[in-house]
């Protein structure tokens, strides 16, 4: 017997360019049938940063694509979080060798942030400072850790939370895929619960508008995806949409 | 240099060069910047333009809003907007449009690290009317097989694994080199053969 193991899920997303880029160099898909979520926020000069954050969300959804069929689900014992960390591990070997043969995406990079669901559990990827926050019980926490100076600085102590918010420094972040051989990748998986809502961003978004903000934006309007995504995407330009800002939001039913 | 985008009702009006030190706003026509508004005060604001450019209230009756705020004095940032009445302000620096973006600093990699090898792998059909087709191993995982029963070929580094399959409802597990494969991954070697829905493949490697 086939049993599909992804649980119930609800996902709605968007991208937009923001107020100040003409160009958008993220990257989000979803899958409703696997719950394989991702988002990835590109850099480089000559447009090389869309390059980067498409062929991430590609490449690791090529690379997972094959397991996450329902006959493999079930019939194979497959360590998830492993496969997720071999996927994002399988997009920067495809980043650095698609720089490689061309030159004028050399020294492109992306963020990453992912999430799968199976099972009851969910597992979440990141690289950078892109972010995924789990809105549960009217309770909204950062699953992600950023992956830049300025978390650095707070985790080391030479820097609040509250300077933080205020620093030039804000992008500078200390990992991405595309820069080097070898990339650290977060990788966790955690239990779900009905009625969680989890949100993947760009720091298009967390950069724009406070914790504070999303969560009244999900609070308002937590039972309408779209809506909520709108309403985030365009608090994040009343603020200045400095960058692109993308957001996905999930809802386990 | 430094710039303003004015816009009224999402259209945009006209584009201010801030060359001067101090530029006023307001309905009067005394401002540099005149605003035909009732909601706007005869002096308004006045943006300062120096190392840095600053928006200030000059005590004005319905005051100004810095991205959705409202500010009595603020820097500015490149791409802040100041709400003035009924008019937007869009502060455009582009000296430092560029700095804006995102930039990694990742600690140095060591130069003498060696670059990951190539290691190509595939596997071959050896029987039947498909023989010698060949499938490439070349993403992290890769399944064989059909409907009836499947296999899964994990790539982990340089070196290749035959996962486990346990709920496999429809009869026997694939095999590797004639025995069933059992609740361990298998580590794949050149030559191995598997045999998965009725069909005999042979696992290759190169460097």
């Amino acid at each position: 017997m086939i049993v599909n193991k992804t649980p119930k899920l609800d996902i709605y997303g968007l991208t937009d360019d923001g107020l100040v880029r003409d160009h958008n160099e993220d990257y989000i898909s979803w899958e409703l049938e696997t719950g394989l979520v991702i988002l990835a926020d590109g850099m480089g000069g000559h447009n090389a940063g869309e390059v980067a954050s498409e062929l991430a969300v590609t490449s690791i959804s090529d690379a997972l694509e094959e397991v996450l069929t329902p006959e493999i689900k079930d019939a194979c014992d497959m360590d998830f979080k492993e496969a997720v960390h071999e996927a994002v591990v399988f997009a920067n070997d495809e980043i650095n060798l698609h720089a490689k043969t061309h030159p004028e995406c050399s020294g492109m990079g992306t963020t990453i942030v992912m999430t799968l669901f199976h099972d009851d559990t969910v597992i979440f990827a990141s690289v950078g400072d892109s972010r995924i926050y789990r809105f549960r019980k009217g309770e909204l926490k950062q699953v992600t850790t950023d992956h830049s100076l300025v978390q650095e600085m707070i985790d080391n102590g030479y820097m609040s939370e509250e300077e933080a918010l205020n620093s030039s420094n804000r992008n500078l972040i200390t990992r991405a895929l595309g820069i080097a051989e070898e990339v650290q990748v977060d990788v966790s998986q955690t239990d779900i619960e009905k009625d969680d809502i989890y949100l993947l961003c760009s720091d298009g978004l967390s950069d724009m508008i406070s914790d504070e903000e999303i969560f009244s934006a999900l609070v308002k309007s937590r039972k309408d995806l779209k809506k909520a995504s709108e309403n985030l995407v365009s608090l994040a330009k009343e603020y200045g949409g400095h960058d692109n800002v993308s957001v996905i939001l999930v809802a386990c039913k | 240099m430094a710039r303003l985008i004015i816009t009224h009702q999402g259209t945009v009006i006209k584009e201010y060069d801030l060359s001067k030190e101090k530029v006023t706003v307001g309905r009067k026509p005394s401002n540099d910047i005149i605003l035909d508004d009732p909601t706007v005060s005869g002096l308004h604001a006045a943006f300062l333009h120096m190392q840095h450019t600053y928006i200030e209230d000059m005590n004005s009756t319905n005051g100004i809003m810095l991205n959705g705020k409202t500010v009595n004095k603020r820097q500015l940032n490149h791409g802040d907007i100041v709400q003035i009445g009924q008019h937007e302000f869009k502060f455009i620096d582009d000296a430092v449009q560029d700095f804006e973006k995102t930039v990694v600093i990742a600690p140095q990699v060591q130069e003498t690290k060696q670059e990951k090898k190539a290691v190509k792998a595939s596997v071959v059909i050896a029987k039947g009317a498909k023989a010698g087709d060949s499938i490439a191993l070349n993403k992290p995982y890769t399944k064989l097989g059909s409907a009836s029963q499947v296999a899964v070929i994990a790539r982990r580094g340089q070196s290749y694994y035959l996962m486990p399959m346990t709920g496999g409802a429809q009869g026997d597990s694939p095999k590797l080199n004639g025995r069933q494969i059992g609740a361990e991954s298998m580590l794949l070697g050149d030559g191995d053969v598997i045999e998965v829905a009725a069909t005999e493949l042979k696992f290759t490697i190169e460097e």
